[in-house]
C-alpha cells in the first residue's frame, strides 16, 4: 500500500499535472520562504536547499495525501505542505542528519516527555527508563545497518507532532519486545491469534453457521470490525475505544450494539440463503458457541482488505 | 483466507501516530483502520500510546480543570449574593439621579432668587465697584451727626479755596422715601461741570448719631439701602447717555474716599473739611465730602458746594454761584444778590441743633461771603440777607 507508512517513496518527477513539479526542488520560492521562515531551519543547523530536499521527500512520499495516482496541484501540494509539522520535521531530519544544535534543542525539549511516556507505556519507572534509553540510543543512531548509520527519525514525515511519534515509536518497541518475550512464555499465556489448524470438518448445521459468520464479518466496514474487536477481543473499554476511532463512546455503544444486529441479520441472511428456513436459521442462531469450531481473530485479521508492504516500527 | 493471520507488516509509528492525530487524509484513515481491525498488535501500540499521551496531559488538564472548576465554583458560590449587589447597586443609583435631580432643582432655584437682586445691582451698580462707597454709605448725609477723622482737619483758607465739600440735609417732611432721595442725590450730585468731580465720601468718617435721632437714624439707615438701589437705577440710566456716562465717571471719581490718600498726597490736599469756619464739622448733620477741583459753567473749579433734595448749589473760586435742579447735569448762574465775594454755601437746617419731634423744616441754602456774611435762600435762586 503506498501512501501510508515508510512506502518507499513515488518519485514526483513522472507525475502529470499542471501542479506538479518536474523537477525536484521546483516548489514555487515564495512558499519556500513562507515554509522555511515558518519552520526556523536555520535555528536546527539546515541549509535551505536541505529543506527544500526534505519537503519534496515528504510529499512524494505520501502523493502530497492523495491516493496513489492521483495528482496534487501546486495549491494542493502548498496545502499538503501547511499541514505538515515543519518545526518538528526539520528538527528531527536535523537531527537524523546528526547536527549537535538540533540534538541539544531535541534532547532540552523531548528528553523528559520521553521518559515520561516510556514509563506510562511500560507501567514500571524501571522499564521506563530502560526503554526511554533504549530508544534514545537508536535515534541518536548509534546503531548501524551495513554499515550506514540509521536513525528512526528519518522515517518522521511532519504529519503528527514529533512526540506523538516518540510515544507511538516507544508503544512499538514494547509491544514488540512484549511479544518477543511471550513467545518464549508458556503458550497458555500467549494471546496471539492461533494458527490455522486441521479440523475435523464438523457436522454440516455447524458448517454452515461458520460460513455464514465468516460471510457476515466479511462485509462488516473496517471500522465495525475495529470496534468489536477492541471490544470483544481485546476487551477495551468505549472510552477507549472512542479514543481510538474518535468518536463518543456513547457512539461507540450504539455502533457497536447496531453492529451486532447488522451481523445477525447477515449471519440470518446467510444461513437463509444456504438454504436453511428461516426457522431454521434463528434455531443455528441458538447453537452453543462452544460448539462452533470459530477464531474471531483469525476472522477480524482475514478480514482486513490490505496489508502493508513494511513492516511497521521494526 | 490469508492462512497466516500473523502480520508482519505494520503502518510505521509515524502512520500511527498520524492516525491517532486524525492528520491522516481519508483513504489512509480507512486503510489504517482496516489493518487495526486485524492487528492486534497495532491496536496494542495505539491503546499505550494514548494511554502515555493522556498520562502526560492531565499534568495541565487537570490543573486547567482545577482552575476552571475554582472561577465556575467561586461564581456559583457568589450567585445568590449577586442579587442583593444588583438591589443595592439600583438603590444607589437611583438615589443618586433623584439627588442630582433635586440638586439642580435647588440651584436653579436659587439662581432665580439671586439673580432678581443681582439683576437690579446690574442695572444700578456702576461700572467701578465703589465698595468705598459702601464703606461710607449714602445715608451718612442723612445722619444725625458725623464727626470727620482727627486728620482731616480744616484747612486754612488758602487751602481750602481748591476745596469743595458737599453737604446735604434731609428735606422736610422727614420721610424714609425722602431722605433716601437725599441722598441719593447728593450721592450723584456733581457740582461741576462735565469732567469734573467730586471728592469721595471719607471711609474713615465716623457716625455718632444724636440720642434724640437714634431711631431715626435707624429708619434712615434702612431708606438708605432701598435708596442705593434707587441711586444706582438712576446712574444706569445715565449711561444711555454717553456725556451722562462721563459724568458718572466723575462722580464715581468724586465718590471715592479719599480721606487716606488725602494725607500721603505731596500735593495740596484737595479733602478736609471743606468749611473754613468749621461749620459743617460742627453740624454732623450732613456728609463732609472731600472734593476734587470741577469747574462750573465759568470754568473755574468749584470751590464749596452744598445740595438739598435735587437743587445743588456751588461756588466757584471767583466767588460765582451756580445752581442745578437736574441732578448737577445742567448749571445756571445765580444771580448776585449778596455783597462781596461768595466763598461757601451750605444748607441749613442743622440737625444737631434740632430737637423735638416735629417734623424737620424745610432745606435752606445759605451763602457766606468774604466777610462772613450770611444769605439765605430756599430754592437757590432769590437771597436774601440773613
Amino acid at each position: 500500500m503506498k501512501g501510508v507508512g515508510i512506502t518507499p517513496a513515488e518519485s514526483v518527477e513522472g507525475a502529470a499535472g499542471e501542479g506538479i513539479p518536474s523537477q525536484p526542488g521546483a516548489i514555487d520560492d515564495l512558499l519556500l520562504n513562507e515554509l522555511w521562515q515558518e519552520c526556523d531551519g536555520a535555528s536546527c543547523g539546515l541549509a535551505r536547499g536541505e529543506f527544500n530536499k526534505i519537503l519534496l521527500d515528504v510529499g512524494g512520499a505520501h502523493n502530497y495525501g492523495f491516493a496513489e495516482g492521483a495528482t496534487a496541484s501546486r495549491q494542493q501540494q502548498a496545502a499538503y505542505f501547511r499541514g505538515l509539522r515543519l518545526g518538528d520535521l526539520v528538527l528531527a531530519r536535523a537531527c537524523a542528519a546528526g547536527n549537535e544544535r538540533a540534538w541539544e534543542r531535541f534532547v532540552a525539549i523531548y528528553r523528559q516527555p520521553l521518559v515520561r511516556a516510556a514509563i506510562a507505556i511500560t507501567g514500571s519507572d524501571t522499564l521506563g527508563r530502560e526503554l526511554a534509553d533504549q530508544l534514545y540510543a537508536e535515534l541518536y543512531g548509534l546503531t548501524t545497518h551495513d554499515g550506514e548509520r540509521r536513525c528512526p527519525m528519518e522515517s518522521y514525515r511532519g504529519r503528527g507532532s514529533l512526540i506523538g511519534w516518540l510515544r507511538s515509536t516507544l508503544a512499538q518497541r514494547h509491544v514488540d519486545h512484549h511479544r518477543r518475550r511471550h513467545r518464549e512464555q508458556p503458550l497458555e499465556e500467549y494471546d496471539a491469534p492461533a494458527a490455522a489448524t486441521e479440523h475435523e470438518k464438523p457436522a454440516g448445521e455447524l458448517t454452515v453457521l461458520e460460513s455464514a459468520v465468516e460471510g457476515a464479518l466479511e462485509r462488516c466496514e473496517a471500522e465495525d470490525r475495529l470496534m468489536l474487536a477492541a471490544y470483544y477481543l481485546d476487551e477495551r473499554t468505549l472510552m477507549q475505544i472512542g479514543r481510538v476511532v474518535h468518536i463518543h463512546e456513547a457512539t461507540v455503544s450504539r455502533k457497536l450494539k447496531r453492529v451486532c444486529q447488522d451481523l445477525r441479520k447477515q449471519i440470518l441472511k446467510n444461513l437463509q440463503s444456504s438454504g436453511m428456513s428461516r426457522r431454521g436459521a434463528e434455531e443455528a442462531l441458538g447453537t452453543d458457541p462452544r460448539d462452533l469450531d470459530l477464531n474471531l481473530k483469525k476472522l477480524l485479521q482475514y478480514s482486513q482488505s490490505d496489508a502493508f508492504q513494511e513492516k511497521g516500527g521494526r | 483466507m490469508n492462512s497466516n493471520p500473523q502480520l508482519d507488516l505494520h503502518p510505521d509509528a509515524e502512520s500511527l501516530n498520524a492516525f491517532m492525530e486524525q492528520a491522516l487524509a481519508e483513504h489512509e484513515r480507512g486503510q489504517i483502520l482496516a489493518h487495526l481491525a486485524g492487528c492486534g498488535r497495532c491496536r496494542q501500540v495505539v491503546y499505550l500510546a494514548q494511554e502515555a499521551a493522556a498520562e502526560m496531559e492531565p499534568v495541565v488538564t487537570a490543573a486547567a480543570l482545577r482552575s476552571a472548576a475554582r472561577q465556575k465554583s467561586w461564581f456559583r458560590n457568589w450567585r445568590f449574593a449577586w442579587v442583593p449587589v444588583g438591589a443595592l447597586a439600583a438603590i444607589v443609583g437611583v438615589s443618586y439621579v433623584v439627588h442630582v435631580r433635586r440638586v439642580e432643582v435647588a440651584s436653579e432655584m436659587a439662581k432665580a432668587t439671586l439673580s432678581l437682586p443681582q439683576n437690579d445691582a446690574g442695572v444700578s451698580r456702576p461700572p467701578s465697584p465703589p465698595a468705598e462707597i459702601r464703606a461710607a454709605p449714602p445715608i451718612a448725609a442723612a445722619a444725625p451727626r458725623r464727626t470727620a477723622p482727627k486728620a482731616m482737619k480744616p484747612q486754612q483758607p488758602s487751602v481750602a479755596s481748591k476745596q469743595l465739600t458737599l453737604s446735604a440735609t434731609a428735606p422736610s417732611g422727614g420721610g424714609a422715601s425722602e431722605m433716601a432721595n437725599a441722598s441719593r442725590d447728593e450721592a450723584i450730585a456733581p457740582p461741576g461741570a462735565p469732567g469734573a468731580g467730586y471728592p469721595a465720601m471719607d471711609a474713615a468718617a465716623e457716625y455718632k448719631p444724636a440720642p434724640a435721632l437714634a431711631v431715626r437714624q435707624q429708619e434712615q439707615e434702612r431708606a438708605a439701602a432701598a435708596y442705593q438701589a434707587q441711586s444706582l437705577a438712576t446712574e444706569k440710566r445715565s449711561e444711555a447717555n454717553s456725556d451722562k456716562a462721563a459724568k458718572r465717571e466723575a462722580i464715581a471719581g468724586m465718590l471715592t474716599p479719599a480721606a487716606p490718600m488725602a494725607h500721603t498726597d505731596a500735593s495740596p490736599p484737595h479733602t478736609g473739611s471743606y468749611d473754613a469756619g468749621g461749620r459743617l464739622k460742627k453740624s454732623g448733620t450732613f456728609a463732609v465730602y472731600t472734593a476734587k477741583p470741577t469747574e462750573l459753567p465759568s470754568g473755574l473749579p468749584a470751590l464749596s458746594g452744598a445740595a438739598a433734595q435735587r437743587s445743588m448749589l456751588a461756588v466757584d473760586s471767583a466767588g460765582g454761584v451756580y445752581l442745578s435742579e437736574g441732578s448737577g447735569i445742567h448749571w445756571e448762574s445765580v444771580a448776585k444778590q449778596w455783597t462781596g465775594r461768595a466763598v461757601s454755601v451750605r444748607v441749613q437746617p442743622r440737625l444737631d441743633e434740632y430737637h423735638g419731634a416735629a417734623p424737620l423744616p424745610a432745606a435752606v441754602f445759605e451763602i457766606v461771603n468774604d466777610q462772613g456774611q450770611v444769605w439765605v435762600s430756599t430754592g437757590g435762586r432769590i437771597w436774601k440777607a440773613k
